[in-house]
């Protein structure tokens, strides 16, 4: 049987050759060679080549190359290493020039390994950094959004603890967009309590892109793209599939995935992958109590079907993704009363020491549905095109505490807020070599269509968006370019309550992106610089949403002269290896032109007492920072990870601070691994603290006591949250683990100290805390 | 490895499924279609009837656009000095003036799980006293607070008012709740209204 893509065991090979030379003087001896990946045979760039007895070594280059010159005649013991895989010694008699290639395996005992991609194709990403499945596996059946954390600058957006949505460089919703198996995840972006609706045990690799690699995607990729990738439907010729288990004693629930994998026939190039996974949670406890309707449940599953013929292939994919999840209970509040008396500790929460799994109101119910079609012609040699069509269902229903008074029967069974929005996207890709370049040019179409129901939050919409874009990359030997540029038609036509049916409130914007991005291959290592202009037209929430939010308490305007915004962004990524240690470096500035945020406007009366109203507003803002990654091996069998996330943002027009800005985070992590024990492999321990600080750029606090004393002409601050943020806090955790045979399993514990604390971007950092001590354990066995 | 026909079938079968599962969905979408089925409280209505002459004045808190939008107007509360009134609160949906819903009958109906309150202000609690109607009690003999008595003691200052709060969910039978305070009994905020009182000579 074939091994899997995802495992990362496979058959080290050693091939040795050996080039008959001249007679040559004692020390001018030469080997060289490359260092290849066992699994893929790919070069590893800047594996580490060694003669242990005369301390000469070489690094190899970007494709894996290297050579040791000036060598004295002798035996030696050869020491070739590349983060990320196992080392391998061999003991050489060297008597003449000698040519050697090695393969190396990778290390299961690695940590977080981040990969930037550069794949010998027509479409090269230069900004891409993944994980991988191998390190998606320590974090299974966690959400989404919580697995994507180890690529560095990503962070998440919590709304209690069963709701994530990833944050990149400080930016998230409508500006950092999602992709399933290569198409634009449509949901409700808007709101911070919409999740991304993607099974996460679909994925096997998790990326983000930025700048030009976005450009064949999107136009309005400002704050880049999430890219989740499941497994190639042609990966496997044989049948071959994973089971994974995961529980976890907080929420005292887990999580269960199964994938099957294979060809149908020998006869026929037909290729299939069925996917399903569930997750199960009840009340998460804090180090003191549960938290009342806290639990969660999910079950999602997906299908591919491939045809691989001799130029061309073909592929559909269907994914199912059905969520429910409960919403804290004590979240959703009456009125600034209300807030002010949780905030303030006058009223406490009657949480309880009750475990239980039922979800009650306030609940979320979630449902998407991708089917996907694409074929791929390969003309000739140098041109490709490629063809794509898409639908995608997404329902989200919101059901409410308040139901109004003494609610029917009918009217306790119904949401008070249900979405269904259906996309269909098509694209049509040319992709071309030629002698010094490779361009690629495509053409693409989007309808979307939102009807609601219930609370009348939002209005109903259709809106379609036609693109034409051009991608060109060039070797220029030192650097290597790819640049290009996208045109986007947008046209929305609006409906009840804002116009009617008949009689649409008509929308259109239009507008050019453009990126460059450069990589330049350094002794060691490599600078990537990357500048891009990005639009987006304003979302229909943030033009004509209008009402109150009951989650947050407050009421929510729009604006219906909303101008489209734009962002200007730069960013210089560095890797380098220096001996031991791996370098990755990432420093960024985004402009942003016309920022479209929720601004506190003013204190609204309504009959259920006073509301602070935001405004969907206009500003400049900048987004600045860094993203630090250290990681390499202190001894034999310990390696180490250290990185730093520093995110800075600011409205330029005013000066202020803008709100859910993560606060800067600093992590390092060691672990040992040993040699095998019998059947045991890899045994491996790890211990990681994880520090974030205080938000000390955090708006005001919003003055309740006056706005109680005066009422509704308080004098409001410019910018203002409900609460200052939390106080900085430190986490550890602490994991293990090994594999026997075919199965891996993995402990953890985390917050081992059962730290009671709260976090800044948690959006109901107003009412509870964080979840306590944590025991999970994961199983997966391959077959 | 070898798949058996069975195999094989049920994948088609899965398949097919889903592609029927799909355009079900597609139906229910073709056209757009809102509903605004919320109950909204828009007007809250007070009914004074002056004991000593039954004569009738009423006061309206009233937002017929819901929260957001336009403001809402608040009538301005006036009695006279040394009176007796009996007041009854009334609470409506009148977001549509052509089927104007009233909304009191449904909180008498769930009368074990809402009270209103009435929380003078502005030392407002020197120019009057508000309470209870002691015949109106729900089934465990507990206020509802639809229906109270007010008397007026003296000429109210400047800046005089009346809150008034309809909680539900809340403990009727907590310590210390009376008819204005509600701190200690839990629930939540279903109206919060707050009129400027003129008690006159």
């Amino acid at each position: 049987m074939k091994s899997f893509i995802w495992i990362v065991v496979s058959i080290l090979m050693i091939l040795i050759g050996f080039a008959p030379v001249n007679a040559q003087d004692n020390c001018s001896i030469e080997i060289s060679g490359r260092v290849v990946d066992a699994e893929t045979g790919k070069g590893l760039s800047f594996a580490s080549v060694l003669l242990q007895e005369s301390g000469q070594g070489a690094y190899a280059d970007s494709a894996g190359f290297f050579s040791i010159k000036e060598i004295c005649r002798g035996d030696y013991t050869l020491k070739v290493s590349h983060i990320g895989c196992v080392p391998r010694k061999m003991v050489l008699q060297l008597r003449q020039d000698t040519t050697i290639t090695f393969s190396l395996d990778h290390d299961e005992s690695i940590l977080h390994e981040f990969v930037v991609e550069a794949k010998e194709e027509t479409d090269v990403t230069l900004t891409k950094i993944s994980i991988k499945q191998a390190q998606l596996e320590t974090t299974s059946g966690l959400q989404l959004a919580e697995q994507a954390l180890a690529i560095p600058g990503m962070r998440m957006q919590e709304t209690g603890n069963t709701i994530a949505k990833p944050v990149f460089r400080g930016l998230q919703g409508n500006r950092l967009l999602v992709l399933n198996a290569g198409v634009r995840q449509e949901g409700q972006y808007w709101g911070s309590e919409h999740a991304p609706e993607i099974d996460p045990f679909l994925a096997q690799q998790v990326s983000v892109i930025e700048g030009v690699d976005a450009l064949r995607y999107a136009p309005d990729a400002i704050g880049g793209l999430l890219l989740v990738e499941p497994a190639d439907v042609f990966g496997s010729d044989s049948l071959s599939g994973a089971l994974t288990g995961m529980g976890a004693t907080n929420g005292r629930g887990g999580a269960l995935g199964g994938e099957l994998m294979g060809r149908f026939s020998e006869k026929l190039p037909l290729y299939f992958r069925g996917q399903i996974s569930g997750r199960k949670f009840g009340d998460v406890r804090t180090p003191d109590v549960f938290l009342v309707n806290t639990g969660a449940e999910e079950l999602n599953y997906s299908y591919a079907l491939g045809w691989k013929g001799e130029e061309w292939k073909a592929e559909v994919f269907y994914s199912n993704f059905n969520q429910r999840i409960g919403i804290y209970r004590y979240s959703h509040l009456g009125n600034l009363t209300d807030l002010y008396e949780v905030i303030t500790g006058i009223r406490s929460n009657p949480d309880t020491t009750d475990f239980s799994y039922d979800i009650n109101r306030p609940y979320q119910e979630v449902g998407h549905e991708l089917f996907k079609g694409r074929a791929e012609w390969e003309l000739n040699e140098e041109n490709t095109i490629e063809a794509i069509y898409s639908r995608q269902f997404n329902s989200r229903e919101e059901f409410d505490i308040h139901v109004g008074i003494n609610p029917s029967a009918e009217e306790l069974a119904r949401p008070q807020l249900d979405y269904a929005l259906t996309t269909h996207l098509g694209e049509l890709i040319w992709r071309g070599k030629f002698d010094s370049f490779s361009r690629s040019v495509g053409v693409t179409g989007l309808f979307r269509e939102n009807n609601f129901r219930g609370r009348n939050f939002m209005p109903n919409y259709r809106n379609t968006s036609f693109g034409v874009f051009g991608l060109e990359q060039r070797d220029l030997g030192v650097w290597k370019l790819k640049y290009g540029a996208r045109y986007e038609r947008y046209d929305a036509a609006i409906f009840n309550p804002v116009a009617s049916e008949d009689d649409p409130l008509n929308l259109d914007f239009d507008g050019f992106s453009a990126a460059l991005a450069a990589k330049k291959d350094l002794k060691n290592g490599d600078l990537t610089l990357s500048a891009a202009s990005f639009w987006r037209a304003p979302a229909v929430n943030e033009l004509f949403t209008s009402g109150l939010h009951h989650g947050i308490g407050a009421i929510e305007q729009g604006d219906s002269e909303l101008q489209k915004e734009r962002s200007y962004s730069l960013s210089a990524t560095l890797r380098k290896v220096f001996g031991r240690t791996r370098f990755l470096a990432t420093a960024y500035a985004n402009f942003i032109d016309n920022y479209i945020f929720l601004n506190p406007r003013d204190i609204e009366l309504t009959i259920r007492g006073a509301f602070p109203r935001f405004d969907y507003e206009q500003t400049d803002a900048l987004y600045w920072g860094a993203d630090l990654q250290v990681d390499g091996q202190l001894d034999e069998g310990l390696s180490y990870l250290a990185t730093a996330s520093l995110v800075w943002a600011q409205n330029v027009e005013t000066g202020d601070f803008f709100i859910n800005i993560p606060a800067h985070q600093f992590s390092a992590e060691v672990k040992k691994t040993w040699n095998d024990l019998g059947q045991i492999k890899q045994p491996w321990i790890s211990l990681s603290g994880n520090y974030t600080m205080e938000q000390y750029r955090a708006p005001s606090v919003f003055p309740f006591e006056s706005v109680f004393q005066s009422g509704v002409d308080t004098e409001l601050p410019r910018s203002f949250d409900f609460a200052g943020a939390p106080d900085a806090y430190f986490l550890l955790e602490a994991r293990a683990g090994m594999r026997v045979g075919n199965t891996s399993f993995q402990i953890g514990v985390e917050n081992l100290l059962n730290n009671t604390y709260r976090n800044y971007m948690n959006r109901f950092r107003y009412y509870m805390d964080e979840p306590g001590i944590n025991l999970t354990l994961r199983i997966k066995h391959n077959f | 490895m070898n798949i058996s026909k069975f195999f094989r079938f049920s994948i088609f079968a899965l398949a097919a499924l889903t592609f029927v599962a799909c355009e079900d969905d597609d139906d229910d979408d073709d056209t757009p279609s809102a509903v605004n089925e919320e109950e909204l409280i828009t007007d809250m209505v007070l009914t004074f009837t002056n004991t000593a002459d039954q004569s009738v004045s009423t006061f309206t808190f009233s937002d017929p656009d819901g929260p957001g939008g336009n403001a809402p107007s608040i009538d301005d509360i006036v009695l006279t000095d040394t009176a007796v009134y009996n007041v009854s609160v009334q609470v409506l949906d009148a977001s549509n003036p052509n089927d104007v819903e009233d909304i009191t009958s449904e909180v008498l109906e769930e009368d074990e799980e809402h009270q209103f309150f009435y929380i003078p202000g502005g030392g407002a609690d020197n120019s009057l006293t508000v309470t209870y109607e002691t015949s109106e009690v729900d089934d465990d003999g507990n206020p509802i607070g639809v229906s109270t008595v007010w008397n007026t003691l003296q000429p109210t200052t400047d800046n005089e008012t009346i809150q008034i709060v309809l909680r539900h969910d809340l403990d009727k039978n907590a310590p210390g709740l009376s008819i204005n305070d509600f701190a200690g009994a839990g629930g939540e905020t279903d109206i919060d209204v707050t009129f400027n009182l003129t008690v006159t000579d």
